[in-house]
């Protein structure tokens, strides 16, 4: 302003020194909101444009004369003056901003929900922006909203829970945390749901193998979760929603720089459920109670040539119960109340170094240690696992090659009281795995259009020996709106009984090995088209098909059938297999409408004696959705969720248990309203969950077989070890709370408010 | 026999639109040697489908094409790309794989995708639009470009 007046003043000064027949006219030209810089002004046939500050300057000789002054998005305003003495005239212009009518809402694309990676290997993203359109506390729960995924709980009481991909149960995939395996075998039962939302920078899907990079247990698929780096935190974030079953959920986050060179990220998240419910009157609580605390922090060091430097370390508490209502942890252990409590502690630590050096190699490693306490009724189970993981990484580009080649090693160590880790005199023998590694992937990219993927991996296991899987991968995009992917591979994996099967470590039911297990071996091929339609600048439609086979040369296949007071484990004399189709549909309509849905068609089963059978607890068919309807002028995001199963076969305790033996078609569906006004970082939420309040409860008598009787004291045997029907036990059952695959939790209410501060 | 299958294919894709030009950031100083011309960025990520809808649509209608073809420098500019960028003799980088620099700088580091960004010839920023624009919209910031 200072500058402007003084320019002002010279140029009068200067003027009135100078005499000629002319006058000088200046003025600025400004919106309602201040200056316009670099805005045009036309007298007659000159043109000029004013400086940063709007302001200009010029002579005319006497006259009249018209002057126009325009600016870009502005409307152009004219002003008439005539000059006949010599006088400086200002002339101000104030333009109004030009509203166009086509702008008003404009559509982005900045937020990713669910993405496909470039790569031949089908890699589905998915980021927050898509988990959030149902909030969760964890991700297990989180994924019930992908497409071929399906979080199921495997307990009653203690709700712990499984990832099926493909309806192919959890061990068979394999969950990495930053690329690494810290998620495998104990910490699959209650890691996932201690894995909050709020530490996610995306979520790596792969359905399928991918053992050839990541090892040899992802079989059935590989969920890879991408934690956050301070560089893509907010500055301060804080997220908290409760329910009205007062479930609630806390994220906070911040990041700080150290120095010049060094920034960190701490996440903090904080569970908390702990009002008993008992909707269904069978004394035990509907969902079980957690109080879980998360603490994250992440380190990144900016280095040279944008080398690579971070390290991550977390610790996550849980003290979860489950059992009669009124149960309190003086009974723990003991058979007058039931309850089962599980108290997890667990460390991680995850750390990658790039190597200063031209070439790019870098040695990534994660170590965690897993401690779970619990106590299932009378039976405890104490477990620790250690595992130790280090890799060297080297990329290298080579013309059209594209070389990712690595050397891993896994340790684990695992232990328990359990007879699995004891010596046949019960003395306590402890598991110590060692899995070194090497493998290399070679992608070709021979044109823009044509990639090829070869990769190979050989691991040693120091129990069970050399496992090798190959891996092809080919990718052909014909332009950007038609790819094609082809890939196969192979699986390898052996099984762990009491890390897995949640009922064999409960002790709800006695484990029979008929045999010495063999390690499960698959082969797999995996079709898919991704199609993009544009049929005009509103509509958007990508469609994502993909098909699958899967064979499996063995397959360990728990039998809860034969005995109901047993599992019984032993080797498929046949095969088993896993196949289909499922598509994702992704729909832009006009500026309101994003809908993203899929459905999956699958054939699981295994084929013994020439008989063909589905095993329990897997789906024929699954569909999920999001639909999301923005009214921007409300600033209001309306999305409805949710998820529909097809029937499972369910295990049954006996030939007289009167609950249904398969489940009925169900659906899970979700509603929240979000409110957040442009560029604000307040946001808030609120909806309701589960409104068609399903349980599965609804058409069954009890979802737990003889709650009322938990320690089977009222049971009475025949001879042959047969539970015998008696007044009290008309059904011949014992205790069995393995019946299950849904969450008994009906309809609930949530409101939540996220605050995000970049600056 | 190949050929056949190509052009059946290109016929049963209905992709017979007007052809855009296009460059890169890189050629920019020699072309604007030979001929001063503003240069119109489009800035899109390769996952980005709103992105694919304006470049199957508006960018592909032949009056833009036509009008950006003779008045303009094209860009189409991947956010997410490794490579380095020399710009106004300044190098921008893509250190962590996310949001390349160039992008963030020309955004304001407030990036939406898409972004058209409308450059001088000296590669001077005149104006950026977010979102989808269709024709008549981007055709009018053309027109009001090539006017002022």
């Amino acid at each position: 302003m200072k500058k402007q007046l003084f320019i002002l003043l010279l140029l009068i000064l200067v003027n009135t020194i100078v005499y000629s027949q002319t006058i000088t006219i200046s003025g600025i030209v400004s919106a309602l909101d201040g200056p316009i810089p670099y805005s045009i002004i036309e007298v007659d046939s000159t043109k000029l444009t004013t400086d940063e500050n709007g302001f200009y300057s010029l002579s005319l000789p006497f006259g009249n004369h018209e002057i126009r002054a325009s600016a870009f998005g502005f409307n152009p305003e004219t002003q008439k003056i005539s000059a006949d003495e010599r006088k400086n005239i200002i002339i101000n212009f104030t333009l109004k901003e030009k509203i166009n009518q086509l702008e008003e809402v404009v559509i982005t694309g900045t937020l990713k929900p669910v993405s496909k990676s470039e790569s031949s290997v089908p890699v589905e993203i998915y980021t927050p922006t898509f988990f959030k359109k149902n909030p969760t506390p964890n991700i297990f729960e989180a994924l019930q909203n992908v497409n071929g995924v399906r979080p199921q709980l495997n307990c009653n009481v203690c709700n712990t829970g499984d990832i099926h991909i493909n309806g192919l149960e959890g061990p068979y995939t394999m969950v990495l945390i930053d690329g690494m395996p810290i998620v495998s075998s104990l910490s699959t039962v209650y890691g996932l749901s201690g894995i909050p939302n709020a530490l996610i920078q995306r979520i790596e899907i792969v359905k399928g193998p991918a053992s050839s990079l990541y090892g040899s247990e992802a079989v059935g698929g590989l969920i890879n979760i991408i934690t956050k780096s301070p560089e893509d935190a907010p500055l301060v974030s804080a997220d908290a929603y409760s329910t009205s079953w007062l479930e609630h959920n806390i994220d906070l986050g911040f990041k700080n720089k150290v120095g010049e060179k060094a920034s960190f990220l701490t996440g903090i998240n904080y569970y908390n459920y702990s009002n008993p419910i008992d909707n269904n009157s069978d004394n035990f609580t509907d969902v079980t109670l957690q109080d879980r605390l998360s603490v994250f922090q992440k380190w990144s060091f900016k280095r040279e040539e944008n080398r690579q430097m971070n390290f991550a370390i977390r610790y996550f508490t849980e003290d979860r119960w489950g059992g009669e209502m009124n149960w309190t942890p003086q009974f723990r252990g003991g058979d007058s109340l039931y309850g089962e409590n599980i108290i997890t502690k667990r460390w991680e630590l995850i750390g990658k170094y790039q190597l200063p050096i031209k070439e790019k190699i870098s040695a990534q490693f994660s170590f965690n240690l897993h401690d779970q306490n619990s106590a299932y009724g009378t039976t405890f189970y104490l477990a620790k696992q250690k595992i130790g993981f280090g890799q060297f990484l080297w990329d290298k580009r080579i013309n059209k090659h594209d070389i990712l080649t690595g050397l891993a090693l896994r340790y684990t160590y695992y232990d328990d009281n359990t007879p699995a880790t004891a010596t046949i005199d019960s003395l306590n023998n402890p598991n110590n795995t060692f899995l070194p590694g090497v493998f290399i992937q070679d992608e070709i990219n021979f044109s823009p259009k044509q990639k090829l993927l070869l990769g190979a991996r050989y691991d040693y296991n120091s129990n069970h020996g050399t496992i090798f899987t190959p891996r092809v991968g080919y990718k052909y995009a014909l332009n950007k709106r038609n790819i094609f992917r082809i890939n196969t591979g192979t699986g390898f994996r052996v099984v762990n009984l009491f890390t897995e099967e949640h009922a064999a470590l409960t002790g709800a039911r006695k484990i029979i090995l008929e045999e010495e297990l063999k390690p499960e071996q698959s082969y797999n091929m995996n079709l898919n088209y991704e199609k993009k339609i544009i049929p005009s600048d509103e509509i958007f439609i990508g469609i994502d098909l993909s098909a699958w086979y899967t064979y499996f040369t063995n397959q360990i296949i728990p039998d809860y059938a034969t005995n109901p007071d047993q599992i019984i484990y032993s080797n498929l004399e046949g095969y088993a297999q896993s196949r289909g189709v499922s598509v994702n549909l992704d729909l832009v309509l006009g500026k309101h409408w994003k809908i993203l849905t899929g459905g999956t068609i699958m054939d699981v089963s295994f084929i013994e004696n020439d008989t063909k059978e589905r095993p329990f607890l897997t789906e024929n068919w699954t569909g999920v959705w999001a639909v999301t309807y923005t009214l921007p002028k409300l600033n209001l995001a309306i999305d409805y969720t949710g998820n529909v199963y097809g029937s499972m076969r369910l295990p049954l305790a006996g030939e007289l248990d009167p609950r249904d033996p398969n489940s009925p078609i169900w659906s899970l569906q979700n509603i929240q309203f979000t409110y957040q006004k442009k560029d604000s970082p307040i946001k808030l939420y609120g909806g309701v969950k589960n409104i068609l309040n399903w349980t599965p409860n609804k058409n069954n008598p009890f979802i737990i077989a003889r709650s009322h009787d938990p320690f089977d004291k009222k049971v009475t045997y025949d001879n042959t070890g047969q539970i015998t029907s008696t007044a009290s036990n008309p059904y011949a059952l014992s205790f069995d709370p393995t019946y299950v695959y849904a969450p008994n939790q009906g309809i609930r209410f949530f409101l939540g408010l996220s605050i995000e501060l970049d600056k | 026999m190949k050929q056949l299958l190509t052009i059946i294919l290109v016929l049963l894709l209905g992709n017979v639109f007007a052809q855009l030009n296009t460059t890169t950031f890189d050629k920019l100083d020699s072309l604007q040697a030979i001929e001063k011309k503003p240069v119109y960025v489009f800035i899109h990520t390769t996952w980005c489908n709103i992105c694919l809808m304006m470049e199957e649509t508006t960018l592909k209608d032949k009056e833009i094409v036509n009008r950006l073809n003779s008045h303009f420098y094209v860009i189409l500019f991947d956010a997410e790309t490794e490579s380095t960028i020399t710009f106004l003799e300044k190098s921008y980088s893509n250190p962590i794989n996310k949001t390349h620099e160039l992008a963030l700088f020309l955004t304001n580091n407030q990036t939406v995708y898409p972004t058209s960004c409308f450059l001088k010839s000296n590669l001077e920023i005149v104006i950026k639009k977010e979102g989808l624009l269709k024709k008549a919209a981007l055709l009018e910031t053309i027109n009001m470009l090539l006017n002022y």
